[in-house]
């Protein structure tokens, strides 16, 4: 299935630009997308997934066409 | 939004050159969590548009490094935030409806401290917190807006702040790259820019105008 991936600021994912259509395979979670694009660090407690605009528990199974946000807070205020 | 207009002068003075969409600001009551650099700008700035209601919330007491960035003086050292922030509030306007509460905000108190505001602002310095409240509101069906803050340190340039949507009814400002941290530092310039994002999202989100739109 195919799954527009976005992102903003610092988080850096290898060869794949934030609005790119990313290949995945049937029953993929936000917690496998991070997975496989090696965002596993200590901050992965903090992200927050926003599939279609709403929230999704990263263990939720995503659908073709879906839109996947991926947004990490950064300290400070 | 419409409470009845809590600004005293709001249609002369002190508000004469506000512009003409702010006009319902007076009815308006805004959350803000945390009263560090961010939150205590904001506050300021919205009190400055004459917004009537302002929710304010902090643990902390002012600090003399504090000085650097957030909207306290030397005399305000030791003192709540809170009660910091809302002697400076009033001082701007006698008439303002504040609303305070002198400690941290956890997950369960965000159905009362956002109850009857109409944007609420996440101004706190911790990525856990920011990150709770984000997930929090994401998930609520009704609750206010919500415009937090990502990315404000060091002296990284001032083009890279911006305004961005993240889900309906949820904005983001900052550079989403630059974290406040020993080693970058953090300066009045920037953090007020962050807060002034954050602060005119606000604004526009009470006049009904997209707070993303670039």
């Amino acid at each position: 299935m195919r799954i527009t991936v976005e992102y903003i600021g610092f988080l850096k994912i290898e060869g794949v630009k934030s609005g790119t259509v990313v290949e995945f395979p049937e029953g993929t979670r936000a917690a496998d997308i991070l997975d496989r694009f090696k965002l596993t660090g200590s901050y992965r407690k903090f992200i927050i997934p926003i599939v279609n605009g709403e929230r999704s528990p990263q263990d939720r199974a995503l659908k073709d066409c879906d839109r996947v946000f991926i947004y990490l807070p950064v300290g400070g205020g | 939004m419409a409470r009845g207009n809590r600004t005293r002068g709001a249609n002369s003075g002190w508000l004469a050159r506000n512009p003409p969409e702010l006009g319902g600001v007076g009815g308006a009551r805004v959350g803000i969590v945390g009263l560090g650099g961010l939150g205590s700008n904001v506050a300021m700035m919205l009190a400055r548009a004459g917004v009537g209601a302002l929710r304010i919330a902090d643990f902390d007491r002012v600090e003399l490094e504090n000085l650097n960035r957030q909207h306290f003086f030397t005399a305000h050292i030791g003192l709540l935030k809170t009660d910091a922030l809302a002697a400076q509030l009033r001082e701007l306007n006698p008439d303002i409806e504040l609303d305070l509460w002198p400690r941290r905000i956890e997950e369960p108190d965000l159905v009362a401290f956002s109850a009857g505001c109409d944007v609420v602002v996440e101004a706190v310095d911790d990525a856990a917190t920011k990150s709770m409240l984000v997930d929090w509101f994401l998930g609520q069906r009704a609750a206010p807006w919500l415009v937090t803050a990502s990315g404000l340190g060091g002296i990284e340039p001032s083009n890279a702040i911006r305004t961005v949507a993240l889900a309906d009814r949820i904005v983001a400002c900052g550079d989403f790259s630059t974290p406040s941290e020993p080693d970058t530092g953090v300066c009045a310039p920037r953090v007020m820019l962050a807060a002034s994002h954050q602060a005119l999202a606000v604004l526009r989100i009470l006049s009904n105008v997209d707070p993303a739109l670039n």
